[in-house]
């Protein structure tokens, strides 16, 4: 019985999101939002451990809009604070 | 004192012996392989030169490959398989025997796939609600309705009730048209205030 990586990979990108979102740390929250960004883009084209159906493409989509959204907003927040 | 370690070591040895043809057995092809088991080896039992024999790998009717056979012990020839996609594979020696390899899915990823999916699931609807980010809390709806589809259209691994099957598909979904819907209609709500 054995775990693919990109499950362990998923979990860990999401337990930094929260992380970030408790803390209110931009940089863990840019960092996070990168790694599923990144994820988003490998399910894409490599799929879930062979898996390939309706639910890793929406998987994919998923991760890749949620990154940029939390990318952005994120940034977006950073620049105010500046100006 | 002295017992004990060399009772422990000899432990250890018997162990390790024991573990050897575990290893070596999982190296070898059998009628079905989960698409995590491949590379495998498909052996056969000869005790001429293996070289002479050929190996002819076929999907469907498409032939993949042609290759000689290796010497992997004295008795026996090995050659290497190595596809990945899901489905039979067949194979003929020269010598005229001949097998097949079915490469299935591992259920386990399939548990995983949806563990995850509801772990994203649970995540978001806790910081959108927490956070107040409708996107989150939609975003988290949409993903629910999507496993709902998944599991009408792939079902569950091990999962042969059909009424079960649909009875959590309903509730799934209606969770995640409910949670598309909320924050849809807090917003209609607040602009029909503000006018």
């Amino acid at each position: 019985m054995t775990v693919g990586f990109i499950f362990v990979a998923i979990v860990l990108s999401f337990f930094l999101l929260v992380i970030a979102l408790i803390l209110k740390d931009y940089i863990i929250g840019m960092l996070a939002s990168l790694g599923i960004m990144c994820l988003g883009v490998y399910i894409t084209i490599y799929n879930i451990e062979n898996i390939n159906n309706i639910l890793t493409q929406s998987l994919a989509t998923i991760f890749m809009c949620l990154g940029f959204y939390i990318f952005i907003s994120g940034s977006l927040e950073k620049i105010k604070e500046y100006m | 004192m002295k017992k004990k370690f060399i009772f422990k070591t000899t432990l250890i040895y018997f162990l390790m012996v024991l573990l050897i043809p575990i290893v070596m057995a999982l190296d070898e092809c059998k009628g079905t392989m989960l698409i995590n088991e491949i590379p495998c080896e498909v052996l056969l039992s000869y005790t001429g030169d293996c070289t002479t024999i050929g190996i002819k790998f076929y999907n469907r009717s498409t032939l993949l490959d042609d290759r000689l056979m290796l010497q992997y012990s004295p008795f026996s020839c090995n050659q290497t398989f190595n596809y990945t996609g899901l489905g039979t594979y067949s194979f003929n020696f020269s010598t005229g025997d001949s097998g097949t390899i079915t490469l299935e899915e591992d259920d386990n990823q399939q548990y995983y796939l949806y563990l995850v999916s509801f772990i994203i699931f649970f995540i978001l609807v806790g910081a959108g609600y927490h956070y107040d980010i409708d996107e989150f809390i939609m975003v988290a709806g949409i993903l629910a309705m999507i496993i709902g589809i998944n599991l009408f259209n792939n079902s569950f691994p091990n999962l042969i009730n059909d009424f079960l099957k649909n009875s959590i598909v309903v509730v799934i979904w209606g969770v995640g048209a409910y949670l598309i819907l909320a924050p849809a209609m807090k917003f209609f709500e607040e602009w029909r205030d503000k006018e």
